[in-house]
This record gives structure tokens, C-alpha cells and sequence, in this order.
């Protein structure tokens, strides 16, 4: 009854409102003109409107504003506009390293599919009350604001670092509006998220299983950071972080990163890891990686692992020195295998030997603590050993070190003294074995300075 | 349901009333009259082929000024007097005439105006956020004759544009504008203390800061200080005034370099009046003391550049006189003596620092004054407590026989070795009782 009613009630206003308009219909077009009151019109276009309508507005239907727009920033902030010329270099770098990787991986049309609809440019960045500033914004899906345009330098690994890391960032918020992650993913890190995360230490944030501070803010935060780190970071520092971090923290980022692994399969088909190697690629383009930069808990690899007896190209000298360790080995009724370097906090590096008996049945390993000075400018090197049979490593590289080395210590002998001889510099070894650098599971080296032809090399992981 | 209805019913009789012929108030659309003023000052701004003369003066103070030369491809180059570089070479950027609820001329990517708006503190100082409180979109007030006055959007600075002569034009690019700020920052360099005589004798003192853009006009009038400040920019010939100064009604709106006699100078009523450069500052320093500096500071030592005999001869009596105290067995010796001034409350502190072992005493004898217009100071001594009225007695040759009973003046002493400006005390009783210390 009481709905008979309303919708009574409405004919009657629908009634009155065709009556309305029946009554004031104009004939005739609309002949206002409103070309000068549209700000979005750019009549003169120059080189750079051209250049982002060929790269960004032709293409993938995304806006460029780099001209100052009152309306497109923060209200009542004081925030000057680019400088024409830092333009093209920084978006050069947009298409390079965000759109381009993704292309590569999810398909040439991904990114029509699915983007922000328009990029705004700032010079400065936004200055924060709290004495903070802003580096970048989005808003919606639809708008993402980069700031300090002014200073990029598309030469400095940092400054394209940190612009294409707040557009992986807010790409990912994106992609979770068109595919929601798994409510899953918030249970991982419960109880650790925190409002008040600027005022928490990064290594609180890490020994609850986030990757910054500000993943802390919320679950949503959370895989955003997850995923855009994991992609800017590039699977070397990322797994190197994760390596430095308590034990169940490790955990949880590793179950994290298993998420988003999972969340690009399934909601885009993506194998993320080729997507973080097409990043990492266009990065290397930027500044070719440097191993020396790249070794250390924390920092990348954690880890060398070599079979000179069978990984080829071995330099003469080291290999000499092995194979009469393998001799030495074998007369004392055992099987030498292969050895690994584990690079651990406060500049520690524990060798450990693997071998077996004579029949091959039993696998054991020797290890032993040494001290590292590596130089991450020039990459020189030197090892001092500490301890021939460590008691108690701190921290464990195991949870118990292996005291074998005290049993087979001097038929190592010669491989010991190369290790502990003089200086090495580290690089990659791709020169005489190529391969790919800048990757888990590329070769390292460490050659003599004095003999660039004496060297020993291995895989580095973690 | 009726009242429904009857809300209908008068909506319907309200919109049937509706009229079909539009009549405009002057005859043009909104539309029409927006594209309008955009097309107007576009023109204007894109019609001097010699470019614009443009002064801006910043909300937070100063003035700066600019040679722009707008394109009918919304490029905008520009000179600049912010530093030496802006002033000599040539940046191009673009700008836009906008339609909002006014005209806007807004220059739309970075150019030299923006710095003094960067709020990066380390662009061009300021403070972060904000830099120095300028803008760089501005709104059309009014265009007047060969100028147009506009004003920021966000702060409300002021903008005013000068149709510049082919000349002038000439004159920019073939480094005019760097010139003039390098002869600028020279002199005031070289010449601290500068002075006009406008009207009548008394010499106006003028400040020129080229870091800050501010200029100032400091006179005496019958014992009180008068300021005049307002902020300038450079033009080719010298500089402008933001606005106008006045000193007893002549009016100064900017200054002009004569660079054959290598001096500013300036026309009021048809009279050339040039800027006098003076080796000693120019205010008498009983007026400036307790306003620009507040203390002197008299250095521990026997004899000083500026001390009469008198003087030298209390001092080393009162000296005597100290060393007959001792703390802990160490003798106490007369050290530094600081005399500190505050106008407010017209008092004046004289510190006395007694020098023992590796450590000192402070002596405070507090003193209220009265000044003659002429600056003749008569200091009455008040209540000191403590060590100072212990010491007070062999403070005596200084203290009871001298300040306390004599009248001074105040005047500058340059030191002959080292040429620094120094204030001296003069007792007007006993001559030779002067005695000089550091201005701070």
C-alpha cells in the first residue's frame, strides 16, 4: 500500500517534470564557444607536448600535464612546475622502466588496458607541515602526481629509483582495483600494522615481516610496498634484506612475496619474476650493476658457491691449488667436493668445504670464520682468517658449525693460503664466461690484483 | 500526495513562465566577453615586439625585475636580477593567458620567476615551502597606457609590466641588467655608509641591500630615528623603489647611476640629487646605540687606540686596586668592561670581568641614565650586589670619580691600524677620560 503510494507520487512529479520540459524546448544548436575557457586546450603544441602525445597520449591514452595546473596539486601548497627540458628525460625513464617491463610480461596491450589515466609533473616537491615532503601522490587510479621533476637525473640510478617506485607503487593500488589481492595477504603481517609508522624504526618494520615503514599502514600499504619493492629492488637486494632479517620475519616476507607472485598469475597472468628481471634490465641500462655494491647481508648476494673440479674455465693457479687439495683429500680417504662462501653481518665471510668419504656415502662439511674488507668503490678485497674451526658463530650461518676443517685443514692447505694471499677485486666474470650480471644465480669473481689472470669464481645466491 | 501535487503545480506555473529571447546585459555572452579579455591581453602581452620591462614584488618583501619577451607560441624568455647568471643569460619557458574567474597570465614551467617561489630552501633561501613568498600566476588588474598591473594568485604579489623601448630591448641582451646589478653590488660593497641631502641639511642616511632588496631611508629628527623601507629592483640605469619613500614630503622613487662620476643619484623636483658617500656612518652613534647595537665592549689592556691619558691612568689605579683581591690565592686582575644599553628602560649595565687563575668573576653595577637630545648621557648608579659592591671601593678611579658623576658622550673612533669602526665614550668634565671598546 504504502509503496502503491510513492510510486503514485513519483508519476505525478515525472508528469509535472515532462510538462517542464516539453514547455521550455529550444530549437537550434549550441553556439557557445568555449575554446578560451578550456584550459586543457594546448594550441601550440611543442616539442615536448608532440613527444608525449607520440609516447604517452597516442598509445596508452595517458596525459601528460607538465604545465603548471592550480587544480591538479594540494590546495593552499606552494609548489613550482617543471622545467620543460626535465620532461622528456623523466618520462623517458616512465616508459622505460614502468610501462616497457610490463609490456614484456603481461603483453603488448597490458598497459592500454589498465592505467592511470593521466600523469601530472611538479618541479619541487610538497612541503608538509610536520616538516616532511611529498615526492609523489595518486589519487583514485586515475592521476599519479611526481614531484621534484627539477632534479631528476635520468643518469642517477637513485632519482630514477625513486620516481618509477612511487608509480610501481601506485600501479599496484591500481591493478588491486581492477583484481583484489588475496584477504589472505593481511593475515601474514596481523597485528603489526600501524598508523603512527613514521615514528617506528625501519628495523621494527622488518623484524615484523614488512619490507619499509610505510607498509605498515595498512594491509592495502602493505602490498603495494611488497610488490613495488620487490620489482625496483630487483630480486638480488630483495633477497638480501630478507636474508638479514629474523628468522620468522623471513618467513613472513617469503610468504608475502608468494602472494603477489601468485596474485599477478592469477588475476593477470604475469610471471612476476620475469616482470621484476625486465625492470631490473631497464634499470642496468641506467647504471650497469656493480657487484661490489651488491655483496653483503642486507645489501645482496650472501652467498658464493663453487665446483672448481667441475664449473669450467678456472683460472690455472687456483685450479692447480684444488686439484692437489683433491689429491691430498683423496690419500686421506675422502671425496672434496666443492666449497661456499656465506658473507654475514659485521663484515664475517664463513668458509665451508664439502666433502665425502670414499665411497660417497656420507656428505660432511669444514667450516671456518674469516674476516672481510671489501671495498664497494673498487671492489678490493681481502680475507683474514679468524678462526680455523669456529666453536660459535655469531650469528649461525647453521644452526651449529661444522668443526671438521681442524681434520682436513692441511690438505687444504694450498687453497686456504690463495684465499688469505695478498688482495683480490671483485667483478663479474662474464667477460671470460658470459652470462648474464646483476642477477640471482649470476657468477662472481674475485681476481688477484696483482694477476688478473688468477682468480676463483662461483654462483651467487643467497 | 496534495502537497506533492501542489509543489507541481507551482513549478510547473514557474517554468512555464520561462522566456525564449535572452537579453545580455552589453550585448555579449559570457563566453564571449572571457575570450575576449583573454584575446585582449594576449595581444597586448604578444604585441611588444621590444619585450616588457616587469617588477615583481614578492609578498614576503624585496623586489626583483625582469626582462620578458613573450611569443605567440606561449614561450616567454626572460632576464633576471636574481643573481649574476639570470641577469645575463637568456631562459626561455612558456606561459598562458587563462580565463578563470579573471584573466591570468600564468608562466606555466620553471623559469627564473619561479625560484624566488621554490620552496626548496636551498634554490634562493627563504623558507622551506614557501622560499621567499613570491608568485608566478597572476591576475590582469588593469592595463594603463604602456603598463599593465597584475597580482599573484596565490600570495597577492605584484606584478607591473613596462612596455620596453627597442633600446632597452638592446640593452638587456647585450648584458645591461648584469651590469647594473654588478656596479650595485660593487659599490655597496666598497661604500657602507651613504647619505642624500634631500631638501635640507640634515643628512638622510640610505641603505641599499642588494641581498635582500630592500632600501631604506634613516634620518635624526630631534634626537628620534626615522626609517623609511620599502623593496627595489634593478633596471638598467640603476634602481626602482617598490613604492615611492618620502622624507619630509620629497618623494624618491628610484635612483639612477651616472657612470661618468660613478655615483647614484636621483631628481626630485627637477633637482639632481646624488648619493654621498661618508668614510664614518652617518647617524651620531647615541642614536643608533641601543637600537642597532647594544653594547661596547672595552678590551682588557693598558692602552687602546682611542684612550686618552686620563683614562689610562684611573684604569691602571683601579687595576692596582683589584689585584688586591685574590680567590683561592690567585690574584684578581681587571679584565674586559662591557657597557650595555637598553633605550626601553634607559638603563645601562656595566659588566666587569675580573680574571683569576683560569676562571673570572663578573662585577654588574647597574646604571639608569637620561640622554640630552645632543646625546649627552648622565649616568646615576643604582644597587650592586655581591662581589661588585666588594669590589666597588677599588673600582673607584672608574667608577665613584668618572662614570658615575661625569657626563659623556657617545661618538664612532676608527681605529688607525686596523680601520674599524669603534664607539667611544668622551667625559665632558675630564677630557682626556675617553675610552673606546667594539661596537656589537
Amino acid at each position: 500500500m504504502i509503496i502503491m503510494k510513492k510510486i503514485f507520487n513519483k508519476g505525478v512529479v515525472a508528469l509535472g517534470m515532462l510538462t517542464i520540459l516539453a514547455s521550455c524546448k529550444k530549437e537550434g544548436t549550441l553556439n557557445a564557444n568555449l575554446d578560451a575557457i578550456d584550459q586543457n586546450i594546448i594550441t601550440n603544441k611543442n616539442a615536448t607536448d608532440l613527444w608525449l602525445d607520440q609516447n604517452f597520449l597516442n598509445p596508452y591514452n595517458i596525459e601528460t600535464k607538465y604545465r603548471f595546473d592550480r587544480f591538479e596539486l594540494p590546495s593552499g601548497k606552494n609548489i613550482t612546475p617543471p622545467l620543460v627540458g626535465q620532461v622528456i628525460p623523466a618520462m623517458e625513464m616512465v616508459r622505460d622502466v614502468w610501462i616497457r617491463p610490463f609490456e614484456a610480461a603481461g603483453g603488448s596491450d597490458f598497459i592500454k588496458r589498465i592505467s592511470p589515466k593521466q600523469f601530472v609533473l611538479a618541479g619541487s616537491a610538497e612541503y608538509n607541515s610536520n616538516g616532511t615532503i611529498t615526492l609523489g601522490t595518486a589519487e583514485g587510479g586515475r592521476k599519479i602526481v611526481l614531484y621534484v621533476i627539477n632534479s631528476f637525473d635520468k643518469t642517477n640510478l637513485g632519482s630514477v629509483k625513486q620516481m618509477i617506485q612511487v608509480i610501481q607503487h601506485e600501479y599496484t593500488h591500481i591493478l588491486n582495483q581492477t583484481v583484489d589481492f588475496s584477504p589472505e595477504y593481511q593475515t601474514v603481517s596481523r597485528g603489526g600494522y600501524e598508523a603512527n609508522w613514521t615514528q617506528r624504526p625501519l628495523t621494527e618494520a622488518y623484524s615484523l615481516g614488512f619490507i619499509t615503514q610505510y607498509a605498515r599502514v595498512s594491509p592495502g600499504e602493505d602490498f603495494a610496498e611488497q610488490s613495488s619493492n620487490m620489482l625496483m629492488m630487483g630480486g638480488v637486494q630483495y633477497n638480501g634484506i630478507v636474508a638479514s632479517v629474523p628468522a620468522d620475519a623471513q618467513i613472513k616476507l617469503k610468504k608475502k612475496e608468494q602472494f603477489v607472485v601468485d596474485y599477478f598469475k592469477t588475476a593477470f597472468n604475469i610471471d612476476f619474476y620475469k616482470l621484476q628481471k625486465e625492470v631490473q634490465l631497464a634499470l642496468f641500462k641506467v647504471s650497469a650493476p656493480v657487484l661490489s655494491r651488491m655483496i653483503g647481508l642486507g645489501v645482496g648476494y650472501t652467498t658464493l658457491t663453487s665446483n672448481p673440479s667441475t664449473d669450467p674455465s678456472q683460472s690455472a693457479e687456483f685450479l692447480g691449488l684444488w686439484n692437489a687439495a683433491r689429491t691430498s683429500m683423496t690419500a686421506g680417504g675422502f671425496v672434496l667436493k666443492d666449497f661456499k662462501m656465506t658473507f654475514r653481518a659485521s663484515n664475517l665471510m664463513t668458509l665451508r668445504y664439502t666433502f665425502t668419504n670414499a665411497a660417497g656415502t656420507t656428505t660432511y662439511s669444514a667450516d671456518a670464520d674469516y674476516t672481510v674488507a671489501l671495498n664497494t668503490t673498487t671492489g678490493v678485497t681481502t680475507f683474514t682468517l679468524n678462526a680455523t674451526q669456529p666453536t660459535a658463530t655469531v650469528p649461525a650461518v647453521d644452526p651449529v658449525p661444522y668443526s671438521n676443517m681442524g681434520v682436513i685443514n692441511a690438505r687444504m692447505a694450498g687453497v686456504n693460503s690463495y684465499f688469505t694471499s695478498g688482495s683480490f677485486r671483485v667483478n663479474w666474470i662474464n667477460q671470460i664466461i658470459p652470462g648474464e650480471i646483476g642477477f640471482v644465480g649470476s657468477l662472481g669473481a674475485f681476481y688477484k690484483t696483482t694477476n688478473a689472470n688468477s682468480y676463483f669464481y662461483g654462483t651467487m645466491g643467497h | 500526495m496534495k502537497k506533492i501535487f501542489l509543489y507541481s503545480l507551482l513549478s510547473l506555473a514557474f517554468f512555464a513562465g520561462c522566456k525564449k529571447e535572452e537579453v545580455l546585459i552589453d550585448g555579449q555572452r559570457p563566453e564571449e566577453r572571457i575570450t575576449e579579455a583573454v584575446t585582449k591581453y594576449t595581444n597586448a602581452l604578444t604585441g611588444s615586439t621590444t619585450g616588457w620591462k616587469a617588477f615583481l614584488y614578492p609578498d614576503g618583501g624585496g623586489g626583483y625585475s625582469f626582462f620578458l619577451n613573450f611569443n605567440k607560441e606561449n614561450k616567454v624568455s626572460m632576464y633576471a636580477d636574481l643573481d649574476y647568471a639570470p641577469a645575463s643569460d637568456i631562459m626561455e619557458s612558456t606561459y598562458r593567458v587563462k580565463a578563470f574567474q579573471n584573466p591570468t597570465l600564468s608562466f606555466d614551467t620553471y623559469s627564473y620567476m619561479h625560484i624566488l617561489a621554490d620552496p626548496n630552501p636551498n634554490t634562493f633561501g627563504g623558507v622551506a615551502g614557501w622560499g621567499v613568498y613570491s608568485d608566478f600566476e597572476f591576475t590582469f588588474d588593469k592595463q594603463v597606457g604602456d603598463s599593465i598591473m597584475l597580482t599573484g594568485k596565490l600570495l597577492k604579489s605584484k606584478l607591473v609590466l613596462v612596455k620596453a623601448t627597442a633600446a632597452e630591448k638592446a640593452s638587456y641582451d647585450a648584458k645591461g641588467l648584469y651590469n647594473s646589478v654588478t656596479t650595485a653590488v660593487d659599490y655597496t660593497t666598497l661604500n657602507k655608509n651613504l647619505y642624500a641631502l634631500i631638501g635640507d641639511q640634515t643628512k638622510v642616511q640610505i641603505s641599499i641591500d642588494v641581498y635582500n632588496k630592500i632600501f631604506s631611508l634613516i634620518w635624526d629628527s630631534n634626537g628620534e630615528v626615522n626609517t623609511a623601507t620599502t623593496g627595489f629592483a634593478f633596471t638598467l640605469t640603476g634602481i626602482v623603489l617598490k613604492e615611492p619613500l618620502f622624507y619630509k614630503g620629497k618623494k624618491i622613487t628610484e635612483l639612477t647611476w651616472d657612470p661618468v662620476k660613478k655615483v647614484y643619484y636621483t631628481t626630485i623636483d627637477g633637482q639632481r640629487v646624488e648619493v654621498v658617500v661618508s668614510s664614518t656612518p652617518i647617524l651620531p652613534l647615541h642614536l643608533l646605540m641601543g637600537l642597532n647595537y647594544s653594547r661596547i665592549v672595552v678590551p682588557q689592556a693598558t692602552t687602546s687606540p682611542g684612550w686618552g691619558a686620563d683614562f689610562i691612568a684611573q684604569r691602571a689605579s683601579a687595576a692596582t686596586g683589584v689585584a688586591t683581591f685574590s680567590v683561592g690565592g690567585s690574584r684578581l686582575t681587571l679584565g674586559s668592561m662591557t657597557y650595555i644599553f637598553n633605550t626601553n628602560a634607559q638603563t645601562m649595565t656595566l659588566n666587569v670581568i675580573t680574571p683569576y687563575a683560569a676562571t673570572s668573576l663578573t662585577l654588574t653595577y647597574p646604571y639608569t641614565y637620561t640622554k640630552t637630545t645632543a646625546g649627552t648621557y648622565k649616568f646615576t648608579i643604582g644597587t650592586a650586589g655581591g662581589n661588585a659592591a666588594a669590589l666597588a671601593g677599588v673600582m673607584a678611579p672608574l667608577l665613584a670619580q668618572r662614570i658615575n658623576v661625569d657626563e659623556f658622550t657617545l661618538d664612532y673612533f676608527t681605529n688607525p691600524t686596523n680601520g674599524a669602526t669603534l664607539g667611544q665614550f668622551k667625559s665632558v668634565q675630564h677630557p682626556t677620560f675617553t675610552f673606546t671598546g667594539t661596537l656589537q
